[in-house]
């Protein structure tokens, strides 16, 4: 017992993430939707079809779907659930301004406009120029048998060339993938139970 | 403050720690005044649960008093004198609403880790590695509580901390077992583990109509205590486990099997020979002879209710036995929120007195030798209780 000693944190998680993903890989198949393949046709996308990076990410949330379109709806809140934004400005009804968390120092800000508006069940937009084309929606469908709303957030953009481009992952400070996954999991938290949970000791991720 | 806090494999001391801070407006903090060490510290003390980490603080199995709540904290307020579920609940989403609070979708916040080891992440845990939410424990004088009104249970004045102090987990924990192994009038159970959830599920075992609990261990205090409570006794050092159910239950073999011992299994059986290799190399977290051993031992059709804690993954196991003899798996942490007011009802009502599981009670600046003397089984240990305010208040 002696010779054994005690595991960090992180070949702890390894060791598990590896048997986890030796299997996951026997069992998988070549999808990665979440990973960031290659756009699917979309006639509304600002980004050219083909061309994209592409996110999609789903939760189930013990609210209504009338509930949750209205916190997406007020865009401004925006920045509340994604953390690579800094803040949304409404100009109008249609018409946003988002300014992304300045990465490397590079401001980033686009104009946005909502190019579909279903209550209750779905809000698209896409940008209007700017240094970084994208396009994202996020749906609210009921889930089956009671189990609250099912939340599906689609997102796509292409990496913008030069220095911007090289450290894209900055923009969101990480996987965009994880990243967004981690921030729907803390509104997930926040619609639920009031906040998201947080234990004073681990930097929140 | 002053905390049991983790420094590697077999080295725990009460060190110094900032006291708890209240983070969000759902948050309480408790002033612990009875807490314990229980058997799965024992695992992440002997360092075989990944995540832990230096300088953890321990302990999942506390109470005390609230002294003080945040503003959005409706149900319990300070002065409230409360036991707290090791399992933490966010009362709201689907599975807590369910009564299934240890698979509570919110509590996590490292959620990213379990996900990537459960697939899906579950409820964090009070002082129990950071894969399982990273939250300071309870061997210590103060405690924050997440989600305070989903975990705050008011207990009430006339019954001591030792009566109430298990419903946080070991009383629920032995309950669960028993329930979720479907006991019907005139079974048989057998119950692999006389620690204290196995004591506390041989006692839920005939209070669900158990006909016949056998209980099996290997340390004489242990099987004393659980002949004291009705069960018959296998010592599996001195007699051939399997030959013996078969035999005492005329061929049939026990109705029920609860494994009550989980990941560190002790026995000189080959699989768990080369469980304890493994194990030692960090090939594995888990030695299993016990769950391979129920399968091969229950009877035909029986249930098989796993409490006790498994890690990580296991090979060797008898699937072809599961299948073929038509067995069904019972396992799962605690949701311990379902079950406290109906066990807290039978403590009031003196069907059952948890306090007789304690056999010693030290301060918890003495937490250290508390450990040992549990890991050692010396002095015939069965559960520690600290005081942390003992040495002031005396």
């Amino acid at each position: 017992m002696n010779a054994t000693r005690p595991l960090t944190l992180l070949t702890g998680v390894a060791l598990l993430g590896l048997g986890v993903s030796l299997i996951a890989r026997s069992l998988a198949d070549d999808d990665d939707a979440s990973g960031g393949g290659v756009a699917e046709h979309n006639p509304d996308a600002s980004v050219p079809y083909g061309r994209g990076t592409r996110i999609e990410k789903a939760f189930t949330i013990e609210r209504s779907a009338a509930d949750l379109y209205a916190y997406w709806r007020a865009l401004e809140n925006l920045p509340e659930i994604m953390s690579h934004l800094e803040r949304v400005e409404q100009l109008d009804d249609l018409h946003s301004r988002w300014t992304a968390k300045a990465p490397a120092g590079i401001p980033v800000s686009w104009e946005a406009e909502i190019v579909d508006d279903t209550p209750g069940r779905r809000i698209a937009w896409r940008s209007v120029g700017g240094a970084v084309p994208n396009a994202g929606s996020v749906t609210f469908t009921e889930a089956p048998g009671g189990r609250g709303t099912e939340l599906r957030v689609e997102m796509e953009w292409t990496p913008p060339g030069g220095p911007l481009g090289k450290s894209f992952a900055g923009l969101f400070g990480g996987d965009p993938a994880l990243i967004v996954e981690s921030d729907l999991r803390r509104f997930k938290a926040t619609m639920e139970a009031g906040y998201y949970a947080v234990n004073g000791t681990d930097v929140k991720s | 403050m002053r905390a049991l806090t983790y420094h590697g494999t077999g080295k725990v001391s009460v060190d110094n720690h900032p006291d708890p801070q209240i983070l969000t407006p759902y948050d309480a903090i408790v002033r612990v005044t009875s807490t314990a060490i229980c058997g799965s510290d024992l695992h992440m003390y002997s360092g075989f649960i990944p995540t832990v980490q230096k300088g953890d603080v321990f302990g999942h199995e506390f109470m005390g008093e609230i002294v003080e709540t945040g503003s959005e904290v409706k149900k319990v307020a300070a002065g409230d004198r409360v036991i707290v579920p090791f399992t933490i609940a966010c009362g709201n989403c689907l599975h807590c609403r369910n009564g299934m609070t240890s698979l509570c979708d919110n509590s996590n916040p490292n959620a990213w880790m379990a996900d990537l080891i459960l697939g899906y992440t579950c409820s964090g845990l009070y002082g129990y590695s950071h894969a399982f939410g990273g939250y300071p424990g309870g061997q210590a004088e103060y405690v924050r509580i997440a989600y305070a009104d989903a975990n705050a249970f008011k207990v009430p004045e006339g019954l001591p901390d030792e009566q109430v102090l298990f419903l946080t987990d070991i009383f629920p924990t032995g309950w669960q077992a028993a329930e979720q192994a479907d006991i019907t009038p005139g079974d048989t159970v057998a119950v692999w583990g006389c620690g204290p959830v196995g004591w506390f599920a041989i006692q839920s075992a005939f209070l669900l109509g158990a006909e016949r609990v056998i209980a099996i261990d290997r340390i004489p205090y242990r099987l004393d205590r659980a002949r004291e409570l009705g069960a018959d006794t296998i010592n599996f050092e001195e007699d051939d486990v399997v030959e013996t159910l078969k035999t005492t239950t005329a061929g049939r073999g026990p109705d029920r099997a609860i494994d009550c011992v989980g990941m560190e299994a002790h026995s000189f059986a080959p699989d768990n020979v080369a469980d304890t290799v493994k194990q030692t190399l960090k090939l594995s977290f888990d030695r299993a002879h016990v769950i391979r051993q129920a399968i091969y031992a229950i009877g035909k059709g029986g249930v098989v209710s796993v409490p006790g804690v498994y890690a990580g993954f296991i090979d060797k196991f008898p699937m072809g036995i599961v299948v073929n003899k038509g067995l069904t798996i019972r396992s799962g942490q605690t949701h311990v929120h379902r079950h406290v007011p109906k066990l807290l009802a039978m403590i009031e009502s003196g069907k059952v007195d948890p306090s007789k599981v304690i056999t010693h009670v030290l301060p918890l600046e003495q937490a250290a030798e508390g450990y040992k003397m549990f890991v050692d089984k010396v002095d015939d240990c069965e559960k520690v209780v600290l005081k942390p305010f003992a040495a002031r208040a005396a």
